[in-house]
């Protein structure tokens, strides 16, 4: 593939074409003020198409957006021989991101996306998706085209850090209705990461189980009440909506969880003293934390503990009646 | 229930040669076939792929055939002994654990026997000594691919010899062809996983119908074969309790609770990678939304009092139709037993040993 610096004018460069283009948009301040003070110090790389009669961006999106911001009318760039291999072309502008930056998931999800027009998925898992630093499995490519597949909202959503990667992906199994359900919700509260796959993944269970639709479910009147209540910081909206979702998917391990708080609170334990149950009540061994501060609140602490022994009510609780 | 043919069959080269590949083949006739160098090099490229039923992979088996059961930490285990002839299964229920634990997707058949009999003859004196329970169920259905490999009659003549070996059968189908008119000697356990019939149908995609394995198993107990049922997995789904009531109706129906060794109860369980492989292959299924959490082995499980529940009226319903029937519960721990059957075992050798009692000859 050979090429030769040119300058032409910037209207003869579609902006809109993407065949080459993996770039999520952002704006790139930094890139802006360089370009602006110090000129265009990497020419970008364009291909002429003889049937739009348009030059293709193969490299160079954001540096070519910020030219034009800028108000220039020409640009210099290197300009691809004509009839060159589409693929090759392609490459040129996947290795040229990768190496000077790390791709985001949206970009990586489009790469795997163009890479498989013009490879075998096997090649694409063994010699594309490292070269990206994921691993080359068919899991792996299958997550990357879920998130191709997402509205361009969901895509900068993900992008940006809003929607986390595996929240996205099993967002790309639901129907329509329910994807935008979910990710209008996320908009509404603020979750972590994990906390969203957690509220996506109650969701599609509690769907499928009751053979419902999402979005159904997060009209609830619970839900809505939660979210419009005015005084709640974003973060605890997303709790008190996974706390009730968690509550839909487990009921009668929720049920189980109350009545062993109250269970608990009628021990009437010493502040600093807490009786904690096996995890999920599965298998039989409960704990007793001690919190103390000197060796005379640790004897008196552990004296209550020791009390506890033939108490009819902790009884209960461990003989689980 | 059509016998399972593959699509494609590949041959690790070193066995090209050997007695069962060449029976395998000669049934499999208008199959593809293709050698290959190295079995590990084939399972290792498509070591994450989603199993693929319609490839079979004949090959040398380079560890062990024979190994006791991992079971399972914090939870009693039944001692069995594992005979490993392959793994994978043509009868692609959406529960089942292989899809996790398994990193070949193909259906194998260690096709080197030859050194199976030798580990067995290096295990002879403990074979004759203490009781062993060997099954071929663990990484497949014992039976679903019998019309290939004529496995019985030689584990048969095997057995014959043998003071104290049995065998048990694990299936879902209902080929029993291969056992009918042979000499086993209350050697060979043939035992069915039962479900209830609408989760046969939504689960057990290529397995018989509930009544049709009951069917299968009343014409082995005709001929004199011990029968063990395994209701495991237990799901439960709403009206769970009176469909399963309906299946042990039909065991009372048509077995004598004489010719039952043990009916085994063991509620879903599965490793958390499960839910996402299974979900992609079988979407519909909703067994995966019961109220399950991490167990003490990692494991996914119902919440304990749902399991007591499962297990405790399942253990009713088998007593109504027989009172001293044996029921034992698959990887449960001592305080589930206790509160689902009344009784526990105080430790993994105890369990064994009331399951040897049931099989002395």
């Amino acid at each position: 593939m050979q090429c030769a610096l040119k300058t032409i004018p910037l209207h003869s460069i579609s902006i809109e074409d993407r065949t080459f283009i993996i770039t999520t948009d952002r704006n790139n301040e930094l890139l802006q003020n360089s370009i602006e003070r110090v000129g265009l110090l990497y020419p970008p790389y364009l291909y002429y198409n003889k049937n739009t009669q348009y030059y293709q961006i193969v490299c160079g999106l954001r540096r070519i957006r910020a030219c034009i911001t800028a108000g220039w009318k020409e640009i210099t760039a290197h300009i691809i021989d004509p009839g060159s291999d589409e693929k090759e072309l392609f490459l040129l502008s996947l290795y040229d991101n990768l190496s000077h930056r790390v791709l985001d998931p949206v970009e990586q999800a489009r790469a795997a996306l163009k890479l498989l027009a013009y490879d075998a998925e096997d090649t694409v898992i063994r010699e594309y998706l490292p070269l990206m630093g994921l691993p080359p499995t068919e899991k792996t490519l299958n997550h990357l085209l879920c998130v191709a597949r997402l509205d361009p909202a969901m895509q900068d959503a993900v992008a940006q850090g809003r929607l986390c990667e595996a929240a996205a992906v099993k967002l790309a199994h639901l129907e329509e209705d329910d994807r935008k359900a979910l990710f209008r919700l996320f908009s509404q509260i603020h979750c972590s990461a994990s906390k969203q796959e957690e509220i996506v993944s109650y969701c599609m269970d509690i769907s499928l189980r009751e053979k419902t639709g999402c979005s159904t479910i997060l009209q609830e009147r619970e839900i809505q009440k939660i979210i419009a209540e005015d005084k709640l910081p974003l973060s605890q909206k997303g709790d008190r909506i996974r706390a009730h979702l968690r509550k839909r998917r487990f009921p009668r391990l929720s049920q189980y969880e109350e009545k062993f708080l109250q269970q608990r609170k009628n021990l009437c334990l010493p502040a600093g003293v807490q009786l904690l149950p096996p995890p999920s009540f599965e298998g039989g061994r409960f704990r007793f934390e001690i919190e103390f501060n000197h060796t005379g609140d640790l004897q008196q602490k552990a004296a209550a503990v020791m009390s506890m022994a033939n108490n009819l009510l902790l009884k209960d609780i461990v003989e689980n009646k | 229930m059509t016998p399972y043919i593959p699509k494609k069959i590949f041959i690790e080269d070193t066995v090209k040669d050997l007695p069962l590949t060449r029976r395998v083949l000669s049934r499999c006739s208008s199959v593809p076939t293709e050698i290959i160098p190295r079995a590990k090099e084939l399972i290792h490229a498509n070591s994450d792929r989603l199993p693929r039923t319609d490839v079979l992979l004949l090959c040398r088996n380079k560890g062990r055939f024979i190994e006791p059961c991992p079971g399972t930490s914090s939870y009693l285990c039944c001692g069995y002994t594992i005979l490993n002839t392959g793994t994978g299964c043509p009868l692609a229920c959406s529960y089942c654990v292989l899809q996790a634990y398994l990193n070949n997707p193909f259906i194998t058949l260690y096709v080197n026997l030859d050194e199976m009999w030798d580990e067995f003859a290096a295990n002879g004196c403990m074979l004759q000594q203490e009781t062993m329970r060997i099954g071929t169920g663990e990484y497949g259905d014992s039976l679903a691919l019998e019309h290939l490999t004529d496995f019985i009659p030689s584990m048969l003549s095997f057995l014959g010899k043998q003071r104290n070996a049995v065998l048990e059968l694990k299936t879902k189908t209902t080929h029993i062809e291969p056992l009918l008119g042979r000499d086993h000697g209350g050697k060979v356990i043939v035992s069915w996983s039962l479900n209830a019939e609408e989760i046969a149908l939504s689960e057990e995609h290529g397995a018989a119908l509930i009544a049709a394995r009951i069917q299968a198993a009343s014409r082995l107990a005709a001929e004199g074969y011990r029968i063990g049922f395994h209701f495991d997995p237990l799901i439960a789904f709403p009206g769970w309790e009176q469909s399963y009531r309906r299946v042990v109706d039909m065991i009372a129906s048509h077995i004598p609770d004489s010719s039952i060794s043990w009916v085994s109860l063991g509620a879903l369980r599965y490793m958390p990678q499960l839910k996402a492989i299974s979900r992609q292959r079988f979407s519909a299924s909703r067994i995966f939304t019961g109220e399950f959490v991490p167990g003490l082995d990692g494991k996914m499980r119902y919440f304990q009092p749902i399991r007591i529940e499962l297990f405790a009226r399942l253990a009713a319903l088998l007593r109504a139709y027989s009172p001293d029937i044996f029921i034992y519960l698959c990887m449960e721990s001592p305080q589930v037993w206790q509160q689902a059957l009344g009784f526990a075992p105080s430790s993994n050798a105890d369990l064994k040993r009331m399951l040897d009692e049931r099989v002395k000859t």
